[in-house]
């Protein structure tokens, strides 16, 4: 086992390096000189150039690219021209906030279109499996940051339930003292209760916008490797010997079941990175994904490369994570 | 003789009977087909000029003057949402084709040749896929420029590893089979191998792909043209749509971005309810 | 040198940054607003704050002119409706107590005020405007530029006399000096805190600088706490010479949504928001909760037009331009009425300024004809590229695309991201574009122009024009008053005739606050407000 986690570890590297050689190309050649944003255009010539030279910015490509990996390898990625802060620093900061908002809608998703996906399975051709279909096809049509403003129309203009976008927490609301980083968790356990309602105000509509995008697929994949699982020879046998329907659905078809809905959930999550950034920027939701738009926008390298670095080593990793499950849960994957 | 009457009646029936047996997927064509129409009358149908402005109508809500109200410059929402089939659908087929061309040449090029070339061009596609595919696409769409054309090549591109996995895989089997080793019996140059008896086999499973893709293609083209990095102003986008109405939305001016959206839903639900009904086809355990 | 380039919001909203909490740091300055705390939406977070050096949006600005002071200050004067605004061409004494020209208008003496201190408790003496000085040459930043076009050249100009005393030499006399002094690039800092980040690779401690100000402050403000990303904080300085600041503490806080700043200061969890669209100001008029301060900015938004490049290159299309354009939406609907139309390449406010010479009206008829003339009866296609993210641009760029199609010129909109679009303005590639970042601190109608038209920095549409050039030449250094005027309204003259430019629109510079906030005083040379002055009542 450690040894094809091993491997697949040291595949990975390749894929990596790869993946950082797009990126700076990518970040070199987007249009406009980061020192025209960061230093008076009155400034002389000469002192711009000596900034740009401080800041690598004149050598070769292939030089910058070595520093780049260099820097890397020790953790440094920069700092970001916009926010003269290490870019790594940037990303941590950013990082617990998107998280939390991904952790609501994913945990919320999961926790409705499993149950759901089952249901459907179980009672084929019913309404409950004309409801999730409809949900499904609906669900992923459906653009997210469309779905947030009217999210926003709705529940801000029309009924006055929750305030407009503002971020995590509202603004006059000091955060919670610090535990996990998530506020909504941390002014729980701090009995902090006005943090708690105004942090819980703010993750409602941004989560549950992501959660109906991520419903659909989940919902679709627990229905399909339910039907299979239920069909399979298996069930049957258990059928034959007289079980419980409920105990064949959920002790022996769900097991069987999972797995694919397991490889959904990273693939879904993949795909929340992107959706993140959309619905980060309706909501200001002061994330990852505002910051690499902002990125874009100034063409901020170092924070685009560090963004695009972290945000493929963690797809690439929970796909590791998938296959890693596979192998320990599914004893007909061979090593 | 059999006349033209008698050869389409029983073409349209069956096209009913076929219709009859999957009405979702006939749902969907219904959709595609339907939009597809109304895109090419657009210009008999728009009541005003897409482009036309008139600041002295500007931000009025639905009414039978402006079917679905007026945007922050007074331009209609309704012949410009009508005029977007045609932007959208261009850049959801124009992506998919890309992708399709790129990828399925680089999957049978790794499969046909196999090897180096097979092992090299797979590792590529692997990096390519190891992206996320939004934030790699937004990347491409910044480093280029907001335009149609560059978009349709931001998003094409991302997806090229999906289609070069598919074709390649339906290449190896396909070369295993009857059609490759009979053309080689009969001396063909690799070219016709490749063009004439491979290809075409290897379509239908990426045809129904593609269908999906164009669906996810208009999405992410709304996407990335709603923060900017898509097509030109003031061009009648879907995404671009709605992002001008986006900051109107905490005022309540809500039909500015509504209607674009519904389009997008709309189209995307029925390029998805064409690609599932194919794939019922191919696999019919699923949805 | 330094025209200081407000780059407004509007234009940089893309390089807003996200607002972010830092990990383990639970908040210093907690914003419960009461008396001796404002809470102030601003767009976005500071950038580059070395004061020589910064590109300086308006956030960067603004938090420089509250932490820094200078030699001299503008007179603050009460207008006869009793509103006080700060004068734009009158000085007073800031850390000096006084000054002195001689009489050939040469050298200017500075008396420093006595017990000055830095924030950090460190003595403020005429060594440390020699040491700021020094660095400021050494660096060739910003400031001086604009010492140089005051016939400051270099440091040996600026002579040490005592402790108290320090004295500018000017190589001939003129009236550019003091406009741009009661700035942020003319910030005295502190010798014992800026001096050990000077090192060989970095001599003028830029590094330092550009993300710290802490012990070298001596405004009426200093920095307590930054959050990057999500807010800064200000906290009175106790140290500060003037009158003490009323209130104590001041909370930036990111907000990078216009609506949500809005709904913030509705709701009243700001005191203040900066940058809100136009169009929600009326809504804003009307509450009585809210005071909104309206006052019409030098700023000048215009279209560009490469005098060089073809079909730009010939003044009849120019003026065929000119004539297409829809003034009056763009006042109306643009900016909602909370703008005057630019009459004149120097704007409403600059001595100097006239609209004698302003003819152009949307006249389609006419600009089809002059196209006609020129040439181009089939018009042409051109792009015009603009800032992204700012809704001014987008919305301009859209009526004069749609203005310009009636006579025959089919337009392509760009959005240019915020760096791009400073590189090719700056290197003066654009063709045809929009701008609106540009507001002339000093108050001198030469200035403006020789930036503008003379100097090849700003004078991003590459205007040429013996005649102009000559007069600005002539007259730029020069103290015979009469004649300076006179060539003045010459060179209107030609520039509007010439139309290298489309004259827009002058914005008005719009601040709502609670109501309960008062004390604002305007300041025109460059719109930022000196927080000093306000307090709750």
């Amino acid at each position: 086992m450690s040894v094809f986690i091993a491997r697949r570890l040291l595949l990975l590297i390749p894929v990596l390096l790869g993946v950082t050689v797009v990126t700076f190309t990518l970040t070199r050649v987007i249009p406009g000189n980061p020192i025209d944003l960061m230093v008076s255009p009155l400034a002389s010539q000469e002192t711009r150039d000596r900034i740009a030279e401080n800041a690598g910015l004149n050598d070769p490509i292939w030089v910058q690219y070595l520093r780049y990996i260099e820097g890397v390898s020790r953790g440094d990625f920069g700092d970001s021209f916009v926010t003269n802060q290490p870019v790594l620093d940037d990303l941590k900061s950013r990082f617990m906030p998107t998280f939390e908002l991904t952790l609501f809608a994913m945990l919320t998703a999961i926790a409705l279109s499993v149950p759901l996906g089952i249901a459907a399975a179980v009672w084929r051709g019913t309404w409950i499996d004309h409801i999730s279909r409809v949900l499904a096809v609906f669900g992923v049509a459906m653009p997210v940051f469309w779905v947030s403003l009217v999210a926003i129309y709705v529940f801000f203009f029309l009924l006055h339930w929750l305030p407009a976008p503002q971020g995590r927490i509202g603004i006059i609301i000091p955060p919670p003292d610090r535990i996990s980083g998530l506020y909504t968790i941390d002014s729980l356990l701090t009995g902090n209760w006005k943090a708690l309602k105004s942090s819980v105000q703010s993750i409602i509509l941004p989560a549950s916008v992501l959660a109906f995008a991520a419903m659909a697929p989940l919902a679709r994949i627990t229905r399909a490797s339910m039907i299979e699982a239920l069909e399979s020879d298996y069930t049957r046998a258990a059928r034959s010997l007289g079980l419980s329907e409920s105990s064949i659905v959920f002790r022996h078809a769900l097991r069987n079941a999972i797995l694919p809905v397991i490889t959904m959930i990273a693939i879904v999550y993949g795909y929340l990175l992107g959706g993140v950034v959309l619905v980060e920027n309706v909501f200001a939701w002061p994330g990852l994904g505002r910051y690499v738009y902002n990125a874009i926008a100034s063409s901020d390298y170092p924070a685009l490369q560090g963004f695009i670095l972290y945000s493929t080593t963690v797809y690439v990793l929970l796909f590791l994570f998938v296959d890693i499950l596979y192998v320990l849960l599914d004893p007909r994957v061979r090593l | 003789m059999i006349g033209p009457q008698e050869q389409i009646v029983p073409g349209l029936t069956a096209l009913a009977r076929w219709c009859r047996r999957n009405p979702v997927t006939a749902f969907g064509f219904f959709i595609i087909l339907g939009l597809g129409v109304l895109g090419l009358l657009a210009p008999l149908i728009a009541p005003y000029d897409p482009y036309a402005l008139n600041p002295r109508e500007k931000m009025q809500p639905p009414s039978w003057d402006h079917l679905f109200g007026t945007g922050i410059f007074g331009e209609d929402i309704f012949s410009r949402v009508l005029y977007g089939i045609r932007i959208d659908f261009g850049i959801g087929l124009g992506a998919v084709a890309f992708g399709l061309i790129a990828g399925s040449s680089v999957g049978v090029i790794a499969g046909y040749y196999g090897g180096r070339i097979d092992e090299v061009l797979m590792r590529l596609m692997d990096i390519v896929a190891a992206f996320p595919g939004f934030i790699l696409a937004m990347a491409i769409a910044g480093v280029l420029g907001p335009s149609i054309p560059n978009l349709i090549i931001a998003i094409a591109f991302v997806n090229v590893p999906v289609y070069a996995r598919l074709s390649r895989s339906r290449f190896l089997v396909i070369r295993e089979s009857l059609y490759a080793l009979a053309a080689r019996g009969v001396g063909a140059s690799d070219f016709r191998i490749l063009t004439w008896h491979l290809l075409p086999n290897s379509l239908a499973p990426i045809f129904v792909q593609s269908t999906l893709q164009c669906g996810w293609a208009i999405l992410d083209a709304a996407g990335l043209s709603f923060i900017g990095l898509g097509v030109h102003l003031p061009t009648p986008e879907w995404g671009v749509m709605i992002g001008l109405g986006a900051p109107r939305i905490i005022a309540g001016q809500w039909w500015i971005s509504f209607f674009p959206g519904l389009a997008i839903a709309i189209t995307v639900m029925g390029f998805n309810l064409i690609g599932d009904g194919l794939q019922d086809l191919l696999d019919p355990r699923r949805w | 040198m330094h025209n200081i380039m407000l780059l407004s919001r509007r234009i940089f909203l893309i390089a807003t940054l996200a607002a972010g909490l830092v990990f383990g740091n639970t908040f210093a300055a907690h914003a419960q607003s009461d008396e001796n705390t404002l809470i102030i939406a601003v767009s976005r977070d500071l950038q580059n704050i070395d004061p020589t050096l910064t590109s300086g949006n308006i956030n960067t600005w603004e938090f420089l002119t509250n932490v820094y002071s200078w030699l001299i200050d503008y007179e603050v004067v009460t207008m006869d409706d009793g509103t006080m605004v700060g004068d734009p061409n009158s000085f007073v004494g800031g850390l000096a107590e006084s000054f002195e020209w001689t009489e050939d208008g040469t050298t200017v003496t500075f008396t420093m005020r006595d017990g000055l201190k830095f924030s950090n408790g460190d003595p403020l003496t005429a060594e440390s405007v020699k040491f700021t000085f020094d660095r400021l040459f050494d660096q060739q930043g910003v400031t001086v530029g604009n010492m140089a076009l005051a016939e400051v050249p270099d440091k040996h100009h600026i002579e040490l006399i005592d402790s108290k005393t320090i004295a500018i030499h000017l190589d001939r006399a003129n009236s550019l000096l003091f406009g741009n002094m009661a700035q942020a690039g003319n910030s005295i800092l502190n010798p014992n805190v800026v001096g050990p980040h000077m090192t060989d690779d970095d001599p003028s401690a830029h590094e330092w600088l550009k993300s710290d100000t802490r012990g070298t402050e001596q405004g009426p403000y200093r920095l307590e706490s930054r959050d990057p990303g999500n807010q800064y904080v200000l906290v009175r300085n106790e140290n500060y010479f003037g009158e003490p600041a009323h209130i104590e503490r001041i909370v930036f806080q990111v907000i990078p949504d216009p609506s949500s700043r809005l709904a913030q200061l509705v709701s009243g969890a700001v005191d203040i928001a900066m940058e809100l669209p136009t169009v929600d100001i009326p809504a804003l008029e009307a509450n009585p909760d809210i005071t909104v301060h309206r006052n019409t900015s030098r700023t000048i938004s215009y279209i560009g037009m490469n005098n060089e490049v073809a079909p730009f290159d010939n003044k009849l299309v120019r003026q065929a331009i000119s004539y297409a354009v829809p003034y009056d939406t763009i006042v109306n609907d643009v900016m909602n009425g909370y703008a005057i139309q630019l009459k004149s390449p120097i704007p409403k406010g600059t001595p100097g300024h006239t609209d004698e010479f302003f003819v152009y009206s949307q006249n389609l008829e006419k600009a089809k004809e002059l196209l006609d003339q020129a040439g181009l009866p089939d018009g042409f296609s051109t792009v015009f590229e603009i800032p992204i993210g700012s809704q001014e641009a987008k919305e301009t760029a859209v009526f004069v695309q749609e203005a310009l199609r009636g006579i025959g010129i089919d337009v392509q909109i760009q959005e240019l991201p915020g760096a791009a679009y400073f590189e090719k303005i700056q290197k003066h590639e654009l063709v045809f574009f929009y701008t609106n970042f540009w507001i002339s601190i000093n108050n001198e109608p030469y200035y403006h122009v020789y930036w503008k038209f003379h100097h090849s920095c700003c004078n991003y549409a590459n205007y040429a024009n013996q005649t102009v050039d000559d007069l600005i030449k002539e007259h730029t250094i020069s103290t015979d008053m009469a004649a300076r005027d006179a060539a003045l309204q010459e060179i209107q003259r030609i520039l509007l005739d010439e139309a290298p430019w489309v004259l827009l629109y002058q914005p008005e510079h719009i601040l709502a606050m609670r109501s309960n906030v008062k004390g604002y005083v305007f300041f025109s040379a460059d719109n930022l407000t000196r927080y000093q002055h306000l307090y709750k009542e």
